[in-house]
């Protein structure tokens, strides 16, 4: 099945792609910017239409829009002035509003639209898998080299820059790199979906693992295990790709949730008084 | 004693908005000194330990570190803003506090483990180090805090409301940890408090925040015998400034049957007395 030279460079674009929102995921779920991935891809939409009105490439336009709304949430919301969702809501709905307008300037019809929104297994080009590639590479590179410091950043911040990480600059390179992440998947999962494809494995790992390194390679590997499946499924049934990743990621979050041997705390914050007498030197 | 200078502020102000929070700050911190931050809730105690922590630029004014690199500041926040769900360890959590040290890509080693590891035995926690820090309670990870300040090889630390919640046993416990841990490491202590019998009595400085700082240079002459009935008595003015509303802080009616009983106190500055008290005392 996986002859079919479209279906191994969906394949193999799914790999990394899934490999890449994964681990980026890992710190989007953990620093509750779930909905902000959400805001990024629809912010997309905009500029995939440019891209077809001006006749430039879509992945350089999209990730521009993608990009900009990313750090445009952040920086509005790091400011304090306006909250978070209203944000979200605001570049969401305005990427929309763009995307709509730049394609009513456009005659005719955009046979690729639907691929877009809904991803589509037949729409990578050769093209295509070496810019996700290139934006994989330059992504986990950066990952790498920044994890500690996004780690120490994403679990208290404050005592991070207190301690002199630059944690501000790393706010804005974990929303760039999720924006263009976002924008390199969004041809095989689509706009709609895509976040989901952010979110669903590093949520479902975290079922599994109370330790970061474990939480991270479940994560990949929950997210390879998705795409891979979703992908071949998707090519038997003939159904579209996106969805049904998600629908599979879904499913084995739920089932995770039911039969985690973690059963998560939620969040208990165990009498400090309590504690304290319970001895101070050991 | 060396008295040499870590940190001066001068003509330091803090406002948020129409709020003053600080004004016209001028106090020096000497490298060795303890010194206790009393004052009544509101009284501008978080905000001065984060102007020190290089969180909170001042409005006005200069802080001036000599010597001293921020990183070598350790910072214990009051409480942190974290999700606890975070799955980290509590020794996770203390090598956070050596990644400065690190610089970018490397990782903590075997080296870093281990003084993290020592550190967190030093604050009684070694049982628990590889227990996810969220299941940890309140005063546990309070020392976790403390022992990631630790591992940074801090000169100053800087403690806020540290044992909050705490009976005075365990304050008195907790307090006793840190005074060895000044000893050993050879610190230089910052710690706020509203805690007017126990705190006081194991460091050297008193210092009043109330908008402004007022540092008293020996708690000794503050809390010798006939001071300290008029302190738990009515005259706490003659002590803390007048217009300070000090009864916020430590109601006299309350304070002096439950645990203002001034013999316990005395006795336990008795038994721990520095040497410089001491002299004062005898
Ligand atoms: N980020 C902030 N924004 C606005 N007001 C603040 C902020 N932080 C502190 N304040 C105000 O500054 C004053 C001093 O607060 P704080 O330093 O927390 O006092 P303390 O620690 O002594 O209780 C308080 O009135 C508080 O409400
Ligand atoms: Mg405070």
């Amino acid at each position: 099945m996986f002859q079919a030279a479209f279906m191994q460079r969906a394949l193999i674009a799914g790999v990394l792609v899934s490999i890449l929102l994964s681990v980026l995921g890992f710190f989007v779920v953990l620093r509750r910017m779930s909905f902000i991935g959400v805001g990024i891809a629809h912010a997309a939409f905009g500029g995939v239409a440019l891209g077809h009105l001006l006749g430039i490439p879509v992945f350089l336009s999209a990730s521009v829009f993608s990009v900009a709304a990313g750090l445009g949430i952040g920086a509005v919301t790091r400011r304090g002035r306006i909250k978070e969702d209203t944000a979200i809501g605001i570049f969401f709905a305005a990427g929309m509003a763009l995307g709509v307008l730049f394609l009513s300037l456009k005659p005719g019809y955009i046979t690729d639209l639907a691929s877009y929104l809904f991803g589509s297994i037949l729409a990578v080009t050769p093209t295509d898998l070496w810019i996700i590639a290139a934006a994989a590479f330059l992504i986990l590179v950066l990952l790498a080299l920044f994890f500690k410091e996004l780690l120490a950043s994403s679990f208290d911040a404050e005592l991070a820059r207190a301690s002199g990480i630059p944690e501000g600059f790393l706010f804005y390179l974990l929303l760039g790199l999720v924006s263009l992440g976002i924008v390199s998947a969004i041809k095989l999962v689509g706009i709609i979906l895509v976040s989901a494809l952010l979110v669903l494995p590093a949520a479902t790992a975290l079922q599994w693992s109370e330790r970061y390194g474990r939480v991270l390679a479940l994560s990949a590997l929950f997210g390879l295990a998705y795409t891979v499946s979703g992908l071949a499924i998707s090519y038997w049934i003939d159904i579209p790709s996106g969805a049904t990743i998600v629908i599979l990621g879904t499913a084995v979050f739920l089932l995770s949730l039911a039969i985690s041997p973690l059963r998560r705390r939620k969040g208990n914050h165990p009498d400090r008084t309590r504690s304290a007498q319970s001895g101070t030197t050991g | 004693m060396s008295s040499k200078i870590l940190v001066s502020l001068e003509d330091v102000s803090v406002r948020f908005q129409e709020l003053t929070a600080l004004h016209d700050v001028n106090i020096q911190i000497t490298a060795g000194s303890s010194t206790a931050l009393i004052g009544p809730n509101g009284g501008g105690k978080t905000t001065l330990l984060k102007v020190i922590a290089g969180l909170i630029k001042p409005t006005q004014g200069r802080v001036r570190y000599y010597d001293l690199k921020r990183a070598r500041i350790g910072y214990v926040p009051q409480e942190s803003v974290v999700d606890w769900r975070f799955p980290v360890s509590a020794l996770d959590v203390v090598l956070m506090g050596r990644y400065p040290a690190l610089g970018l890509i490397r990782r903590a080693g075997r080296h870093d483990r281990e003084i993290a590891l020592t550190m967190l035995a030093r604050v009684g926690l070694r049982d628990v180090a590889i227990r996810p820090v969220g299941a940890l309670s309140g005063g546990q990870k309070q020392r976790v805090a403390i022992a990631r300040a630790l591992v940074g090889e801090p000169k100053l630390i800087l403690l806020d409301e540290p044992t909050s919640g705490a009976d005075v046993e365990a304050k008195d416990r907790f307090y006793s940890l840190i005074r060895e841990l000044k000893e050993e490491l050879s610190l230089t202590i910052l710690v706020a408090s509203h805690d007017l019998v126990v705190v006081p009595s194991f460091v050297d400085d008193v210092a009043c925040v109330a908008k402004s700082v007022h540092l008293h240079a020996c708690p000794s002459e503050i809390w010798d015998e006939e001071h300290f009935q008029r302190l738990y008595g009515t005259q706490m003015e003659a002590i803390f400034h007048g217009k300070v509303p000090h009864r916020m802080v430590e109601p006299p009616a309350k304070a002096k049957p439950s645990r203002g009983d001034p013999a316990r106190t005395r006795n336990t500055r008795n038994t721990r007395n520095t040497p410089k008290s001491e002299k004062g005392k005898k």
